[in-house]
């Protein structure tokens, strides 16, 4: 098998983000503290509407509560979850609003939605500006060649490389977004999907726009991954980081691509398991409200590693594709040599032993 | 000038409407006792209904979808008045340009979507205009022709005329007069006009407004509200484009089709005793036939007009028919005509889910889980207005529940004894993923609309007309969700049995009459009794919302007296102490909206004892003290019955607080909340995790 398959830079990823486990459970430490923050204002009105109400026990009964419940709830508290249409909207792809030429105007007022929906971008942002901070320290890790499994060399690398790591991590957003904006959203303003003759038509150009988004966007992602691991490997200048991760990507468009892809998947695999097979805590049992916890941080940990394990094997394929190639053996050198005045042959044994003018 | 001529018709339907006031009568008469034996013998028995106006038209639809017309209407004055005028409703007119009163109104978010029209698109706009209208003997009446606005004073508005008489139409007089006229339909806008191959006629030919005690009673066409008509009969000849040959539906029975010179193809189509005439033709149509039969029913043909890209849900489009035809049939009034024609539109039409006599537009997706219940809702929806908008044909400009608040009662009613609750299905990016175990109850999910809108609105009660309501948000819930939660509150409260005798009576009663909401109280309180009645009024007379709620409830130990107990030698000071025997609980109850509704309040004691008291009518707070075994929860309307309650969740109150089911919600959300920042996080590093 080929040191650069896809196999082999996939278990290198992963063992290299194992080694990193500290780090790792700093990040799913950060991310369980950054949910609970953002949850609180739900959780709490959960509690005030529920904990002395008989809804409680009838939700618990399942059934066609659980709409009544929501329907009610939500717009009970439109303060408490905001605008969700609009996210609704983008995760969908249904909907939308309409300018006055009857366009989509996709986006439109999504960064400043109410409630939790707002509170989400706001968290959005933090996240991935935390994602790209540390993804320095990940980078400087990978790409070591001696032992950096530490918290400190982890926190040092991080602070080594923050200022090119937000770089690319803002270069990475703003790049997403405006993927989502251009290539998916504006793209949607170019027909009326009504005027359409079949329905079929209008969801395959849907699914054409939104494959165009995730390729543009996965793309941006891959160059902003291959120019930490660059950076890591001891390109110290940012700009030149990323003009090798774009011409590392340029110059393998599908296996890093293939990466991105097995990854993601890896990625969601549990979340998926968890969905359809995970235990449902009833609220009461202490025991078992550990063990339901404890699966779920599992679930993410799982997820967290694995976006670490791209970066590794991003820093892996990298690293791999510079290595030198082994010098072959030289040639011995012939070399004739006619003198003019003949010499006296006991002055060289060996013409080929020593090159000569 | 000529004097017109103004008299009875010399034909056999003269002949009818003719007869002695006596068979009317007692046809009604009849109607009013035994619907359920008569309709299906009225079904073979022909027609009976004393038509009021009835046309004969001869119109020509082109391939780029203007039409040429000559129609004759007979107009019987049925009142007690004589009329100086017609008043005659040129719908198309609603396109003509962006100043009519349909397209001012859509644009302050009044009605339906407009997609369709486009500014710079001259064959997406519409219009009709009256060539030439004369009476049966030639008397030119085009002259005295004026477009008028009666409801806002619009002059930019083409959709209503006035035509002077020279001599006003008596009391059981008959005018007869003939309208030329040109049209042209819009791009597919609010359920009429073309698209690609397709074109969907209605409210295409110049109609007559509504006779009246009261005068004419005719409205400009308004982009919230729907029509209003008298009943008639209908002869229809259309020539279209012979690629339609053999794909062409109409309201009534096809009489004839035969290839027309010119390659076009040219339908005869005839209908009695309906109030509108629709026609529909697309190329692509695939024609399905079949017929309904059940016992007690008359037996009804059923035309499937159906897009190839539909052929899937073919068989769903048709048990959901069938199921309609049963279940209307046998709750409110037996389907009377030989043949219901439902049409599919295409993708993009704007044509979905509209009603017109004996035909129905549905609306079908290419992936159609069956959880959705999508094409069946909007099937059985749709059909039931055949009762509601055909039969008993009610004043949908001023008031509109009577039909769309009708029938959605009616509809969600049926889909549920038909098929069941929905589940949630969410369409992602045009692919639908089902959700089973979120289900959507009716009646309660398809009527959430209503409840928002009394959270921000609030502006109109049902009872103000509908046209005049401020604005589409208002109109459709007053016309679809507050009356068909009031009817399925009402059905819960006073029992299915009575609920469903009403409903049944009203349908006979009055039906092919046009009734009011007072027709229908008065059968409430007929058959209901006045506190029904009472509460149906109630509703419709507010804007406001119902709203109980339990404000406070409380347990404490149960003590003895504390201070001074006796008189004179015998006081005694004695000092509070718990009674380990028994509990004191308090609760307090309010009425936080502004219209009420008759409901129990249950209060729940530990061992399992429950009281039920009734809301004590016109009480704005109840004040509950308990003793005894200890209160657990007190609730208002604890069965719910009571669907116009607009929060649900402040109706009970435990005395003592019970976490679990909230903390179990915050674990759930707090690892939804965890993943869905992981995926953020790939924004800004890697991995699509």
């Amino acid at each position: 098998m080929r040191r650069d398959s896809i196999p082999v830079l996939v278990s290198r990823g992963l063992v290299s983000a194992l080694e990193t486990w500290k780090a790792l459970l700093l990040f799913l430490a950060l991310n369980a503290l950054l949910a609970a923050a953002f949850v609180h204002p739900l959780a709490s009105a959960l509690h005030s509407t529920l904990d002395k109400s008989p809804w409680g026990e009838r939700l618990a009964g399942g059934g066609t509560e659980l709409h009544t419940f929501y329907s009610a709830f939500t717009r009970t508290h439109p303060d408490v979850l905001g605008d969700v249409e609009k996210w609704d909207e983008a995760i969908t792809g249904e909907g939308g609003e309409r300018g006055p030429t009857g366009k989509a105007t996709p986006l439109t007022g999504f960064f400043l939605t109410a409630g939790l929906s707002g509170s989400l971008v706001a968290y959005m942002v933090l996240t991935a500006f935390l994602a790209a901070l540390f993804s320095g320290g990940l980078a400087g890790r990978f790409g070591a060649e001696r032992d950096r499994s530490s918290l400190a060399a982890f926190g040092a690398d991080a602070a080594r490389f923050a200022f090119s790591s937000l770089v690319f991590g803002i270069l990475s957003l703003a790049g997403i977004l405006a993927a989502y904006r251009w290539v998916y959203a504006a793209s949607g303003t170019l027909y009326e999907a009504d005027d359409l003759r079949y329905e079929w038509e209008a969801t395959g150009l849907l699914l054409l726009r939104l494959a165009a988004f995730l390729l543009v966007a996965a793309y941006i992602r891959l160059v902003a991954a291959y120019a930490r691991a660059a950076m890591g490997q001891g390109v110290a200048n940012p700009f030149a980081a990323l003009m090798s991760g774009i011409g590392f990507v340029l110059g393998h468009p599908v296996r890093t691509l293939a990466l991105e892809i097995v990854f993601g998947a890896l990625g969601l695999v549990p979340l998926l398991l968890w969905a359809f097979l995970g235990p449902v805590w009833k609220g009461t049992e202490g025991a078992e409200l550990a063990l339901v916890v404890s699966g779920q941080q599992l679930v993410v940990f799982v997820r967290i590693v694995t976006r670490a394990s791209h970066l590794g094997a991003a820093s892996a394929y990298l690293r791999r594709t510079r290595e030198p190639v082994s010098p072959a053996p030289a040639l011995p050198a012939r070399v004739t040599v006619e003198p003019s005045t003949p010499r006296d042959p006991g002055d060289s044994k060996d013409p080929a032993a020593a090159p000569a003018i | 000038m000529t004097r017109p001529r103004i008299s009875p018709v010399p034909s056999t339907r003269v002949a009818r409407t003719a007869t002695s006031a006596f068979v009317v009568a007692a046809a009604a008469i009849a109607i009013a006792a035994t619907a359920t034996a008569l309709v299906p013998a009225r079904a073979e028995a022909g027609p009976r209904v004393p038509p009021v106006a009835s046309y004969t038209i001869e119109a020509h639809v082109d391939a780029d979808h203007g039409i040429t017309g000559k129609e004759t209407v007979r107009f019987t004055n049925r009142t007690h008045m004589p009329f100086e005028d017609l008043r005659i409703h040129l719908y198309l007119n609603a396109w003509r340009n962006d100043r009519s009163t349909w397209l001012v109104e859509q644009a302050r978010a009044g009605g339906r979507n407009d997609r369709g029209v486009r500014a710079k698109d001259p064959a997406r706009w519409g219009f009709t205009e009256i060539h030439r209208i004369s009476l049966e003997d030639g008397t030119d009446l085009t002259g005295a022709l004026t477009y008028i606005s009666p409801d806002d004073g619009n002059p930019d508005d083409r959709t209503l005329v006035s035509v002077a008489l020279p001599r006003p139409v008596a009391p059981g007089e008959t005018l007869v007069f003939r309208i030329d006229w040109e049209g042209r339909f819009p791009r597919a806008v609010a359920r009429t006009g073309w698209k690609d191959d397709y074109v969907l006629g209605a409210q295409w030919f110049p109609k007559l407004g509504v006779a009246t005690d009261r005068g004419w009673n005719a409205h400009q066409f308004h982009a919230g509200t729907e029509f209003f008509a008298d009943f008639g009969d209908y002869d229809v000849t259309l020539t279209l484009p012979k690629a339609m040959k053999g794909r062409i539906g109409a309201t009534g029975v096809l009489k004839d089709e035969s290839d027309f010179p010119g390659d076009l193809v040219r339908v005869h189509f005839l209908a009695e005793d309906v109030h509108d005439f629709a026609f529909t033709a697309c190329a692509r149509f695939e024609v399905v036939r079949d017929t309904f039969s059940a016992p007690g029913l008359p037996n009804v043909d059923v035309i499937l007009l159906l897009q190839p890209d539909h052929r899937p849900v073919r068989d769903r489009y048709l048990k959901a028919v069938k199921a309609a035809l049963s279940d209307y049939g046998r709750r409110y009034l037996p389907y009377p005509y030989p043949v219901v024609t439902v049409v599919d539109p295409p993708w993009g039409s704007h044509t979905e889910g509209m009603e017109y006599p004996m035909l129905f537009v549905g609306g079908a997706r290419e992936l159609a889980p069956h959880a959705a219940h999508s094409p069946e809702s909007v099937t059985v929806h749709e059909f039931g207005h055949q009762v509601f908008y055909g039969m008993l044909a009610s004043n949908e400009f001023e008031e509109a529940h009577l039909d769309e608040g009708f029938n959605t009662y009616a509809t969600l009613k049926t889909l549920k004894a038909a098929f069941g609750d929905p589940s949630l299905v969410i369409r992602f990016f045009g692919l639908p993923v089902v959700f089973p175990s979120v289900v959507l109850p009716y009646p309660e999910a398809p009527n959430e609309r209503f409840h928002r809108w009394t959270l921000t609105s609030r502006s109109d009660a049902t009872d103000t007309p509908s046209f005049r309501q401020l604005d589409g948000a208002a109109i459709r819930v007053n016309a679809y969700t507050r009356t068909a939660l009031l009817l399925a509150s009402a059905e819960r409260t006073f029992g299915e049995a009575v609920w469903s005798k009403v409903m049944k009576t009203y349908a006979t009663r009055w039906a092919f009459q046009h009734p009011t909401s007072a027709d229908f109280v008065a059968v409430v309180k007929e058959v209901a009794g006045g506190a029904a009645a009472d509460a149906v009024t109630g509703i419709w007379s507010t804007a406001g919302s119902v709203d109980y709620a339990v404000t406070s409830a409380s347990v404490r130990r149960a003590r003895g007296t504390s201070g001074y107990i006796g008189e004179g030698e015998a006081r005694a000071f004695a000092a509070a102490k718990d009674d380990a025997a028994g509990w004191d609980g308090f609760a307090v109850a309010q009425s936080l909206g502004e219209a009420s509704w008759p409901v129990d309040v249950e209060l729940r004691f530990e061992g399992g004892a429950r009281v039920r008291r009734p809301w004590v009518a016109g009480a704005r707070w109840i004040r509950y003290r308990t003793s005894g075994p200890k209160l657990l929860a007190v609730e208002v309307d604890p069965d719910h019955k009571c669907l116009l309650d607009s929060n649900p969740l402040n109706n009970g109150r435990l005395t003592a607080a019970a976490p679990a089911e909230a903390r179990r919600w915050g674990v759930r959300l707090r690892f939804w909340a965890q993943n869905a920042l992981e995926f953020f996080a790939l924004l800004g590093a890697v991995g699509l995790s």
